[in-house]
């Protein structure tokens, strides 16, 4: 960050800073759900869109982009789960 | 991203900012605004690249022969199925809450 930006920061009183904090902790959410969609995005994609013969999405396809996203956070829980076991 | 890093450094060694007493409200409010604006810009740039780079690698891989038409109709798609991923996962993500 830029020193302007640092000196900014300092002019601030804390009441400003805990409003600042609290807003940078909703755009930090904000911004780690739009990178999960273009993780989740770029598999999906690859996995469920075979040719490119027009700009629409056809239904089977969009059927499997749903699939996938799903298919894609069970594995998530699935591999958290043997994680745990492996641990015990 | 922790939010320290933002602020610079870790927890254990951030520079502790005293707190200002002398500014009014209204800097204040004027200073945090642009502070806002020049975070909000930056987390949209890094929004766009993101997507540059993943809608670039993907309608690569679809369109070998890289015509125009294709990689159009391909930006298009892209960015469909990007809504209909984002709507599902929101979708999800409400019901867990719930």
């Amino acid at each position: 960050m830029s020193e302007s930006f640092q000196a900014d920061l300092a002019s601030l009183d804390v009441e400003s800073r805990k409003e600042l904090m609290a807003w940078l902790e909703t755009e930090n959410s904000k911004s780690k759900f739009q990178q999960s969609i273009h993780k989740f995005n770029d598999l999906c994609f690859k996995r469920c869109i075979d040719k490119i013969e027009g700009p629409m999405v056809t239904p089977n396809e969009e059927q499997c982009l749903k699939g996938c996203l799903h298919r894609f956070l069970d594995t998530n829980t699935k591999v958290v789960n043997n994680l745990s076991k492996l641990q015990q | 991203m922790a939010l320290s890093s933002i602020f610079g450094g870790s927890s254990a060694s951030a520079p502790v900012i005293p707190p200002s007493t002398s500014t009014s409200s209204t800097t204040s409010n004027a200073v945090k605004d642009k502070i806002k604006e020049k975070l909000e810009i930056e987390l949209a740039q890094a929004n766009a690249t993101e997507l540059v780079n993943n809608l670039t690698e993907n309608c690569f891989e679809k369109c070998p022969g890289g015509d125009d038409a294709c990689i159009a109709s391909c930006t298009q798609k892209y960015m469909v199925s990007w809504n209909i991923i984002s709507q599902a996962y929101l979708g999800l993500v409400q019901n867990a809450k719930r």
